[in-house]
């Protein structure tokens, strides 16, 4: 089982993901929660990363993640480095709109994203479930009247990507520093809405597009999204609607310390 | 004398002159297009910091105060005397302020909470003795519904001068209870069990750090305080999770949470009488 697979039955954790076809319907079930789930039509059940922010409910978009080494840079010098994040596992239900048979061929999962993109107005998607393979956590950054929400996660920073791992997801940090003296770094905020979420099917490989942070002053910090299609044969991520990628690059500000 | 100036020397009636018709017309006709000028200006300017409908209110206040104005300057040119009229509009407004002074208060304190902005629709406040939702603020009154799904309605003067505590203007809010463990139990141990508690739960904040700690030693039992923060839209669902979450784990760990005990002493030996035997007992 990995990502991008048609759903039979799953354990991921405690919890055992099932789908079952019966005559017109599709019964899902997670045995965590007795959840059970009635589909309607023959839509395929896929299991897929996804931004760690909508379990159990959702009510940031932002990720904090904390640097167990921290960072520190020289004047106006920079390093990449890669550091994990959490990622959590959804259930899609992908259903077509009608019109002439899908063709098994054009699996809409195995296609980049401009020719998913292109799919849309033939196949619907819905995410039915959402299961948290690692530590759910959140936190606070900022104060509590002005700052804002995040899933929180401690990663070590290192110069290649972590191993494979289902629960989180690697991302490459340009860490920059363009004030004229040392900096240290221990955290990065990330904005689900416009990070990027892709994976190899068959594994449970998953990776966010790339980020640079460039710190601003001892305690502030921006972070850019370098959206970019990765190398070889990953997938996008089908982005739910409420955490879709606007048209104009917005960066994230970290006002509250870096 | 110049034609013109024969021309508005023409009495029209009891010493008004043709000239100073004329002179009130041309007030009037710009002075009222003026104030509606006025009018749609300062709509556009309040707009911006107050509802649709306060600031079409106030801005029509002003439009009919400068159209007073603008007529009696013109009938004023006219040689009019409207300080007799002027004096009773004053003297009805000082009624009319005496009579309509609740409704004035109300209206001039919905003014300053637009202002100040200390609550608005959606937001979950406390106010006196009053919690819940506020669905509406008006000019005069500001609606609350209560958790029980009543319809509180309260004067805005009431509102303004009441202590409102607005539940939801931050994003996290701390939640504190408190737990009695019994005497003989080692506290380190229960605030250990606690704190595993709420690291595992998802809903509480892992900055700002929870605070567990004894604060005090009660008749019972030693007690411990619980404060850790929350996101605020999942404040009450946690704080009734974990409590009942709290109280099983301590339990699990066998640490004895006490019933409120009193150890009575009596000064002189009691005598126990057994019905239906000859026993005696102290």
């Amino acid at each position: 089982m990995g990502y991008g697979e048609e759903l039979g039955e799953a354990v991921i954790n405690e919890c055992t993901l099932s789908a079952e076809t019966r005559g017109g319907y599709v019964v899902y079930r997670n045995t965590c929660g007795g959840v059970e789930k009635i589909l309607a039509g023959k839509p395929r059940l896929v299991v897929l990363p996804i931004y760690p922010v909508l379990y159990p409910k959702m009510f940031t978009t932002y990720i904090l993640v904390m640097l167990s080494t921290p960072v520190h840079l020289g004047p106006e010098e920079e390093v990449a480095l890669y550091i994990d994040t959490p990622v959590d596992v959804a259930v899609y239900a992908f259903q077509e709109r009608g019109g002439p048979e899908r063709d098994t061929a054009m699996d809409v999962l195995a296609m980049p994203l401009k020719a998913l993109s292109s799919m849309a107005g033939r196949e619907e998607f819905t995410i039915i479930d959402v299961v948290a393979p690692g530590r759910v956590k959140y936190t606070l950054y900022g104060m509590p009247e002005t700052g804002v929400l995040a899933r929180h996660h401690v990663s070590s920073p290192g110069p290649e990507p972590p191993p494979a791992r289902l629960g989180t997801a690697y991302i490459r940090v340009v860490f920059r520093n363009r004030t004229r003296e040392w900096v240290t770094v221990t955290r990065i905020l990330l904005d689900a809405r416009k990070l990027r979420l892709w994976y190899r099917r068959g594994t449970w490989e998953a990776f966010y597009s790339r980020a640079v942070m460039t710190v601003t002053s001892r305690s502030t910090a921006s972070v850019d999204y370098v959206s970019e299609r990765p190398s070889g044969d990953a997938v996008a991520v089908p982005d739910p609607e409420e955490l879709r990628p606007g048209r104009l690059p917005v960066a994230t500000d970290m006002l509250w310390g870096v | 004398m110049s034609l013109l100036g024969e021309i508005s020397g023409i009495e029209i009636i009891g010493g008004v002159t043709l000239g100073k018709l004329l002179a009130m017309i041309l007030i009037i006709a710009v002075g009222i297009p003026v104030a509606y000028i006025v009018k749609r200006i300062s709509y556009k300017a309040l707009v911006r910091f107050l509802p649709k409908e306060i600031a079409g209110a106030v801005s029509r206040i002003i439009y009919y105060a400068l159209v007073v104005a603008v007529v009696v300057s013109g009938f004023g040119t006219m040689g009019v005397d409207l300080t007799g009229i002027v004096i009773a509009g004053g003297i009805m407004g000082i009624i009319l302020g005496f009579a309509l002074q609740s409704i004035t208060a109300n209206m001039v304190s919905g003014l300053f909470i637009f202002w100040e902005r200390p609550l608005k629709p959606g937001d979950v406040v406390e106010i006196g003795s009053v919690i819940g939702r506020v669905v509406d603020i008006s000019i005069m009154s500001t609606k609350i519904m209560g958790f029980d799904g009543v319809l509180v309605r309260i004067p805005n003067a009431k509102v303004f001068d009441s202590v409102i505590r607005n539940y939801i203007v931050a994003v996290a809010r701390r939640l504190e209870f408190k737990a009695s463990i019994a005497y003989h139990e080692d506290a380190e141990k229960a605030i250990a069990v606690i704190a595993e508690v709420l690291d595992k739960h998802p809903m509480v904040l892992v900055e700002p750090q929870p605070d567990i700690f004894v604060s005090n030693l009660g008749d019972s039992g030693v007690e411990i305080t619980v404060r850790c923060w929350v996101p605020t839209s999942e404040w009450y669902p946690t704080l009734k999770d974990l409590l009942w979450k709290i109280k099983k784990a301590l339990s699990d760990a066998g640490i004895e949470i006490p019933f409120p005990q009193n150890d009575v002493w009596f000064r002189s030996p009691l005598e126990v009488r057994l019905i239906g035997g000859e026993q005696k007992g102290q």
